[in-house]
Parts: structure tokens; C-alpha cells; sequence
């Protein structure tokens, strides 16, 4: 029984310690990289690809209202998250 | 068995959970008053348990939940941010994706493992909810509709138009082109917090000129139609630090530090941010009118907070009735939500008033328990007594708290959650901050007014139960109510009617019967930095931690 217990509490000390390691060590070196190396790549080729997303409006044009789309779901519509 | 639908918005600011049945809205709160964290914008667990008990029911009985927003529409356009302002913006991406990563992509996961809710979960676009909650609960069959706001998923602006319970929305500006982002970078320029220091922003414009209105114009150029873009060279949504860049800076001068003393150039910057703000939602709705051919526009987002701007909108754009639902900002996006799969997709019928007083409300026993733990004895009093003796300490310059019946939705109290005071005392003003409230000198206090007394002491001609309009103050009554009545002459006025809250009511014709003015002080009942009260306990706890006079919980009245 105290086995058990002690089997236990170890297994749930050592997955405190893995979260704390993921919390400290990966995710920030996950995002660093995700960042600089996706983004990064992702940014060198919207520049040379210019982007439409990425553009401003024409200062010039008449007017910044865009015909709007997507704002008559219907219920299958609203099941998506995007 | 009625049809359930629960309305959510929540993972950015002011998160809310609404519950609609058979199309009436049964109950909706903010998460922030049961956490007691302004402007929290966590799952919010409290107010959905809230929602459910008010509503009988439980998880398991809900037809539907809907989220005010599409996440992962929202995901793209946070990446594109990210792209525009890269390598700058790594530190708002370092800070911002473990919240996407944990919550914000895991609704229908976080609401089955917290809940116990296995239903549809819906999806409605961050604008459309915004429409929703502004045309649903307004009076009208018919009316033109406007949103605008910081950003939803990639829209920052709507405009269209709601017959009988459908909502067409024809036009949309997107990101970065965003008026409430512009007023938050400004609000921040001049040291306030954003989505929390832009009401603030809005008092002081009164105190100084718009001097730099042409200059901001420059780098906001406007359209006829009140569409524009903004000069992104002087602003950076996903900087590292800043929501404007060094060149604003240059422009405008240094930025001003939080708590620093104000000066004359941050007063005129405020000025003419309101100016340039008034200009363009202006625009927009004139030339909505012109294009819909309406009599009546519904205003949403949280751009639509601004009263002063609103009254402009009611007074200049050619509409003839104007609606703007209490929770104008994020946290009626729960409402709207709800509102459109109740309304639009389910076919109920709309609930034809809005009531604002929606949240909490607390028993004559619970609240003799509180007193009783807090060891405080009071008076029970017959209502019209609790009414006159509540009216005499008001005119007798006692800062009176006074909790009665639901919690209203929304950021503004509406006479259940309020502190009252005496509008004919001109010091009562610094009297409300040096004993509860602790604000910013300038901030004018907000006036209640009898709704059919309001035309004798304001410019008005429409009703303003949600306090959301802020006409002038007439001139020969400004001697009469001093303490409400803004440096630029106006004041935010709610009307209030015997049939929406009675109490409230018969309170201020009881101070009018004493006094001869039919109006009172109401600001919300909290301590700076705090969201508003929402149980007696909380209630108590300012009582007993400020140097507030008396306190009125339902019909029972402590006095130090």
C-alpha cells in the first residue's frame, strides 16, 4: 500500500517537474522558433509575394467600406470556427 | 420545455455569459463582478453558473452555446499582425500564443470538461454579434445598424441593416483601419490604461481645444463615407511595447507617464482625438442614413460607450431615434450571440424592451445574514419611508450606497448598484472621491433624471435609460445641478421611468419632493480599480472600508 502511495506521488512529481521543464524550457524555445523560423520564412516570401493580407489600401481610393462576406450564417455555417 | 441558448464572450476583455429562452433574455453577467477582477477575461464560469440557476436549468438542458466570435478566423488575422510587425511584435507573440494554445481554440473542449455540456456549440462572426445585440433587444422592426470597435476577427467596422429578425450587413472595414484601436494608441499616449482609461480620455477632451485635430487628420484620412485608413508608419498594434510608434512621438511629443500631471497638450490631445472620433462615426452614420433610407439606427461596440459621440449621432445624422444596448461593448457580444441563434436561425420572437437589470439578485435573508456577519444593524423600513429618508441623506451631502434588485449588465450603473449624491452641492464631487471613489478630479459625475423632467434641465428629446447619451445641461439650470454638469456643459444623463425601476424611481421623486430638483448623483458602486458591486457582502466591504455615510441594501438602511 505505501508502495503504491509513494509509486504515485513520484509519478506525480515527475509530471509537475515535466510541466514545469515544457512551461520553462520548450514552449519559449517551441515560440522562439516558431516564431523567427515560421514567421520569418512565412515573412521573407509575403514580401517578395507582396502579400494581400499583408498590404495597405490604396490611399487613393474612394472609400475603405469592403463589401462585407460571411454575415448570413445559417445553422451549419455557425457550427465552424472559421 | 423551453428552448435554451447561451451566449458567450470571453479570451480578450470583459468576458459574459447571456442566457436567452423561448427568445426572452432570462439572465447575463460579467464575469468580472463575481471574480472581482475588472475587465476579466477568463471562461466565464461564474456568470454561466449564474446564467443557469437564474434560468432553472442546467448544462445539460441547454440547447445550444454560441461563442461571440470565429477563433480560428481570429488566429489567422493574429498571425497576419504578427507578420506586419515582425521581428518587432515577438514579445506580444511570446505573451499571446500560450493563451491561444491553452483556451482560446478549445471552447466546445473547455465547456464539455467544465461544464458537462456535450451540445452544439455555434460560432457567430465578432461583428454580427455586435449587430445583434444592437438591433434584437431595441424597439424598432426596422433599423440601420453600425458597429465599430478595436477588432473582432478581421472586422473593425459594420454597417447594414435588421427587419423583423433578420440582419443583413453590407459593408465591413478591417484591420488594421481601426477607430476604437486609433482611440485606444491615443488613450495610452496620454498614460491610461487601454479598454479601461478611454471613458476617461473622453472627460478630459471637455477641458481642452483640439489644436491637433488638422495634424491627426493627416494620418487618419477620412472619406465622405466615414471610412478611413490610418498612416500605419505612426501605429504598431503588435509592438512590443506600444500601441503607436516612435514617430507619433516625434510628431506629438513625449508620450505621458502614468500618474504624471496632465498638461495642456494632453488635454488638447484629448480634444482632439474626441473631435476627430465625433468626425468620422458621424460620417459614417450620415451616409448610412442616406444609403438605407431608415428612420432608426442601433449602435454596438464598444466605439458606441462614447456618449458624447452618440448624442453628436442622435442630434446630427438624420436619424430620428437612436438605440444602444447597455453592454455596447464585448461583453454584449454574449447577448448578441445568443440573440441571433434565438432570433434569426431559431425563429423566436424578439423580447420587444431591453431590460439592463439582468444579473444577481439577493433575498431580504441573505441580506440580514450579511449584516448580521458584518455586524451592522440597520433600519428595515416600508418602501416609500426607505425612499424619503434615503432622498434626506442625499440632501443632507451624505454619500449614500444603495443595492437593490438584479445587477444591471453592462458598464454603467443604473440604480440597483449606485452610489448617490446630491447634484445641487458643488462640492459633493470631491466629497464622492476624497470619501469612496478616488477618481481622477476631471471625471464628471452622472446625472438620473425623472424621464419626464429630463426636457426642463437638458437638451433632449429622447429618452436615455441606459446612460449612453450626454446632451447639454440647459443654461439656466447649470447653477441648479453644478455637480453634474461637465466642463463643455454637458451631462451623461440616464432617464429613468417608474415602470423599469420603480424603486429607483420613486427614490428620486422622493428627493424631488424634498428638494424640488428630480434628479440624483448615480455613479457605480465600487472602489477605483474594482468592478461594480454585485452582493450585498461586496457591498458592505466599501461601506465599511471607505468613508461612505450610509448604505441601503433592499429595504434596510445603515448609517455610521
Amino acid at each position: 500500500m505505501s508502495d503504491k502511495g509513494f509509486f504515485r506521488r513520484l509519478w506525480d512529481r515527475s509530471i509537475k517537474a515535466a510541466e514545469a521543464v515544457i512551461q520553462a524550457v520548450f514552449l519559449p524555445a517551441g515560440l522562439f522558433l516558431l516564431y523567427f523560423a515560421g514567421l520569418g520564412i512565412t515573412w521573407v516570401f509575403s514580401k517578395l509575394l507582396r502579400v494581400e493580407s499583408l498590404r495597405d489600401p490604396d490611399p487613393s481610393a474612394k472609400t475603405f467600406w469592403t463589401p462585407a462576406e460571411g454575415f448570413e450564417p445559417d445553422l451549419e455555417d455557425c457550427t465552424r470556427q472559421s | 420545455m423551453k428552448s435554451s441558448v447561451l451566449g458567450l464572450s470571453c479570451h480578450y476583455h470583459d468576458s459574459a455569459a447571456c442566457l436567452m429562452q423561448d427568445g426572452r433574455i432570462t439572465a447575463s453577467a460579467q464575469e468580472e463582478r463575481f471574480v472581482r477582477r475588472k475587465n476579466a477575461s477568463d471562461l466565464p464560469l461564474q456568470a454561466i453558473n449564474y446564467c443557469l440557476q437564474a434560468g432553472n436549468i442546467t448544462a445539460l438542458d441547454l440547447d445550444a452555446a454560441v461563442f461571440y466570435e470565429k477563433p480560428f478566423l481570429k488566429l489567422a488575422r493574429v498571425f497576419t499582425g504578427h507578420l506586419r510587425s515582425f521581428p518587432r511584435s515577438f514579445g506580444g507573440f511570446r505573451r499571446s500564443m500560450p493563451h491561444w494554445l491553452q483556451d482560446r481554440l478549445s471552447v466546445p473542449i473547455t465547456l464539455r470538461e467544465e461544464l458537462g455540456f456535450s451540445g452544439q456549440t455555434y460560432f457567430i462572426k465578432h461583428h454580427l454579434s455586435h449587430a445583434a445585440s444592437a438591433f434584437f433587444p431595441s424597439p424598432f422592426e426596422e433599423a440601420a445598424i453600425l458597429t465599430a470597435d478595436a477588432v473582432g476577427e478581421w472586422t473593425t467596422a459594420s454597417r447594414g441593416t435588421g427587419r423583423g429578425s433578420r440582419i443583413r450587413i453590407d459593408d465591413e472595414m478591417r484591420f488594421p483601419d481601426s477607430l476604437g484601436l486609433f482611440y485606444t494608441a491615443v488613450t495610452t499616449y496620454l498614460g491610461f490604461e487601454a479598454h479601461e482609461g478611454e471613458g476617461t480620455v473622453m472627460g478630459l477632451a471637455a477641458y481642452g481645444r483640439p489644436s491637433f485635430l488638422d495634424r491627426l487628420r493627416r494620418i487618419v484620412p477620412m472619406r465622405p463615407d466615414g471610412s478611413f485608413t490610418l498612416d500605419k508608419s505612426y501605429f504598431d498594434f503588435y509592438g512590443d511595447r506600444r500601441l503607436y510608434t516612435p514617430r507619433f512621438v516625434a510628431e506629438f511629443g513625449p508620450e505621458r507617464l502614468p500618474g504624471s500631471p496632465l498638461e495642456d497638450r494632453h488635454r488638447d490631445m484629448a480634444a482632439s482625438l474626441q473631435a476627430l472620433t465625433e468626425e468620422v462615426v458621424l460620417a459614417m452614420a450620415r451616409d448610412l442614413h442616406e444609403r438605407s433610407r431608415m428612420e432608426n439606427l442601433c449602435l454596438a461596440g464598444g466605439v458606441f460607450l462614447n456618449c458624447v459621440a452618440n448624442q453628436r449621432l442622435l442630434d446630427e445624422s438624420g436619424f430620428k431615434a437612436v438605440f444602444i444596448q447597455p453592454a455596447a461593448g464585448d461583453a454584449g457580444g454574449a447577448l448578441g450571440a445568443a440573440a441571433f441563434v434565438s432570433h434569426s436561425l431559431w425563429g423566436k420572437p424578439r423580447p420587444g424592451r431591453m431590460d439592463p437589470y439582468l444579473g444577481p439578485d439577493f433575498k431580504p435573508g441573505e441580506i440580514r445574514r450579511a449584516l448580521a456577519l458584518a455586524g451592522l444593524q440597520g433600519r428595515q423600513l416600508p418602501e416609500d419611508e426607505l425612499c424619503r429618508t434615503t432622498a434626506r441623506l442625499i440632501s443632507e451631502a451624505k454619500v449614500v450606497g444603495w443595492l437593490q434588485g438584479r445587477m444591471e449588465i453592462g458598464p454603467r450603473a443604473l440604480g440597483n448598484r449606485t452610489i448617490l449624491g446630491d447634484p445641487r452641492n458643488p462640492k459633493i464631487k470631491d466629497l464622492i472621491n476624497e470619501k469612496v471613489k478616488h477618481r481622477e478630479e476631471f471625471r464628471p459625475f452622472a446625472p438620473a433624471v425623472l424621464a419626464e423632467a429630463a426636457g426642463e434641465y437638458f437638451h433632449m428629446n429622447a429618452p436615455s435609460p441606459f446612460m449612453l447619451l450626454a446632451p447639454r445641461v440647459r443654461e439656466e439650470k447649470k447653477s441648479v445641478v453644478p455637480a453634474v454638469t461637465h466642463a463643455d456643459g454637458t451631462a451623461r444623463v440616464q432617464t429613468v421611468v417608474e415602470e423599469h425601476n420603480p424603486r429607483f424611481y420613486r427614490l428620486i421623486r422622493a428627493f424631488r419632493d424634498l428638494t424640488g430638483v428630480p434628479i440624483v448623483i448615480n455613479t457605480s458602486f465600487n472602489r477605483r480599480g474594482e468592478p461594480l458591486v454585485c452582493s450585498p457582502d461586496e457591498a458592505i466591504a466599501v461601506f465599511q472600508s471607505t468613508q461612505m455615510d450610509a448604505l441601503v441594501l433592499g429595504d434596510t438602511v445603515v448609517q455610521k
